[in-house]
């Protein structure tokens, strides 16, 4: 696998704040990479180093073979971007956005090919103020896309999104990559990350918590299954927490136990079945990114 | 040749979004026709040559449409791409800031120069205004009249962190100014001791001073003075604008 992006030690420094805090990883290209963590962990800090626009305080880093501090100019010309928040201005049309960007280019592709690749062909003449959300999201897709680059950043593209918007953006992503492009993903949002990325790096407070592929963080979480039942006497609970590899938390006569694995699974079934014990909604369900993220921080993901 | 083809589609972008801003249509080139009616037919004696009169009229409010342009379009416009981080945007593409401020400032000229175009027209056929000093010296004289009151005001954007506060700061300048500048009330109506110790100090009496002379064919001696004036108000204006200027 060939890497398309290398971070050595990159940090960011706000007076005595830092953003980024001694942060490494490397992009393969090709894959869909995952930035994830909660608002203001510096996630958004670090692609903005890696593109260019914002000068690391210190460490190295190499974006397709440039360094984006001497070379960005250069390095503009190969990647594709679409920022956090960034908007358009309100009486500028799809089509005229798309040219004009595409005119920054020394080859660009043409405005109606990006307008079909991203949904948006019956809007190629409407301003940019009367687009939904999710169509100005697809229009920051295609104008990252307009010189048809290696390497794509997209920073929180789904926030504010409904789930359908959302869902359709997902797709629109992994078609991108399977293009033959190399995406970088930041997001605060765990299930997006789970089901689009290759590999996610967690990052909070400045600092990667993990990287991997989510299968894999999932997988090395201690009680990566949960189980969860209603009861009419809490009283098996005591039994129950005698299996080794189960955690217990109780509320209301509904009990909820992480498993480590499948066989522990079985054997909760047993003890309640062994007591004779009334059970109903009974669920098994994998852990999440936001699960991973929670034990690994302690701290719980907010929206 | 790349810069060239960026500098003309940013030119070319920021007109078409001007054409549909209506406000700025308004204040461009209705608003100055308007004001050269009302003043030439409410506030001009009866008895004054009206003939006369036009030629001084004419170029101060010549000055009302470039101050417009400098105290709200430049600022707003700034500060608005900032807030949605075009200018961001626009720098996360290979586009030199050269093109983009050059694109920028080229349009407003432009936009500028349609206005007080369409202001001499209507003077010249409404009013008999006549140009009594040369065409090329006047055009010189509201490009550095331009330039000038353009780059003085840049210092807006520079302390308005949104566009709330930058509408709110350039209503409270342009008002007075117009006033106290020879724009809306000649200087030698005013009362002496403001005409002394306020409008000399306003860069932009010295913009109309200098058009009026330029208009009614004053030698370019007696107009050292205020070309002096606004050239080190440019000056100034740059590097405030160079030491407060944000892209985000």
């Amino acid at each position: 696998m060939k890497t398309a992006i290398s971070v050595e030690n990159l940090a960011k420094a706000y007076g005595p704040l830092r953003a980024v805090d001694g942060v490494s990883f490397e992009v393969y290209e090709h894959e869909i990479f995952g930035i994830v963590g909660p608002n203001g962990a510096g996630k958004t800090t670090t692609v903005e180093c890696l593109e260019g626009l914002r000068l690391p305080s210190a460490g190295s880093i190499r974006v397709l073979g440039l360094d984006p501090t001497v070379e960005g100019y250069k390095l503009r010309q190969l990647i594709g971007i679409q920022l956090q928040e960034g908007k358009f201005p309100d009486k500028i049309k799809a089509k005229e956005a798309l040219e004009l960007f595409a005119s920054f280019y020394p080859h660009s592709l043409p405005a109606g090919l990006l307008l079909e690749q991203v949904g948006l062909q019956d809007k190629a003449n409407a301003y940019y103020d009367n687009l939904s959300g999710g169509q100005k999201q697809r229009l920051a897709i295609a104008l990252a896309l307009v010189h048809d680059p290696q390497l794509v950043f997209f920073d929180e593209l789904t926030t504010g999104l409904d789930p359908q918007a959302r869902r359709a953006m997902w797709e629109l992503v992994a078609s991108i990559r399977q293009a033959g492009k190399t995406v970088i993903l930041v997001t605060h949002f765990m299930e997006e990350a789970e089901r689009l990325c290759d590999r996610v790096a967690i990052i909070d407070q400045g600092k990667i918590v993990a990287l991997d592929t989510p299968a894999n963080l999932i997988r090395r979480l201690e009680g990566g299954l949960r189980v969860s039942f209603t009861v009419d006497d809490p009283g098996i609970a005591a039994r129950l927490e005698k299996i080794s590899g189960c955690r217990l938390s109780l509320s209301n006569g509904q009990i909820t136990s992480q498993c480590t694995d499948y066989r522990v699974v079985g054997e909760v079934i047993r003890v309640l079945g062994e007591n004779g014990c009334d059970f109903r909604d009974f669920t098994v369900s994998k852990a999440t990114l936001d699960d991973v993220f929670l034990a690994i921080t302690g701290k719980e993901m907010r929206e | 040749m790349n810069l060239l083809r960026q500098f003309i589609n940013l030119t070319s972008a920021e007109l078409r979004l001007f054409g549909r801003e209506p406000i700025a249509l308004f204040f461009t080139f209705i608003f100055p026709v308007f004001m050269l009616f009302v003043i030439m037919e409410v506030f001009v004696p009866a008895e004054a040559p009206k003939e006369v009169v036009i030629n001084q009229v004419m170029p101060s409010l010549m000055v009302l449409i470039i101050s417009s342009t400098a105290i709200f379009g430049v600022p707003m416009s700034i500060v608005s791409y900032r807030q949605i981080k075009f200018l961001k945007r626009l720098r996360g593409s290979p586009v030199t800031p050269l093109a983009i401020l050059g694109g920028f400032g080229l349009a407003n000229f432009i936009v500028t120069l349609l206005g007080i175009a369409l202001l001499a027209i209507v003077a010249v056929l409404v009013y008999s205004a006549v140009l009594a000093g040369s065409l090329m010296a006047f055009l010189g004289g509201f490009v550095l009249a331009f330039l000038s009151l353009a780059a003085i005001f840049l210092f807006i954007p520079g302390v308005a962190r949104s566009e709330r506060a930058a509408i709110a700061i350039s209503q409270i300048i342009f008002f007075p100014v117009m006033f106290f500048s020879g724009v809306f009330i000649p200087l030698d109506q005013l009362p002496d001791w403001i005409a002394r110790y306020i409008s000399a100090f306003i860069p932009v009496t010295h913009a109309v001073e200098l058009l009026q002379g330029l208009w009614l064919g004053a030698p370019l001696a007696d107009l050292t003075r205020e070309m002096l004036i606004l050239l080190g108000v440019l000056l100034l204006g740059v590097v405030i604008a160079a030491r407060t200027f944000r892209w985000e």
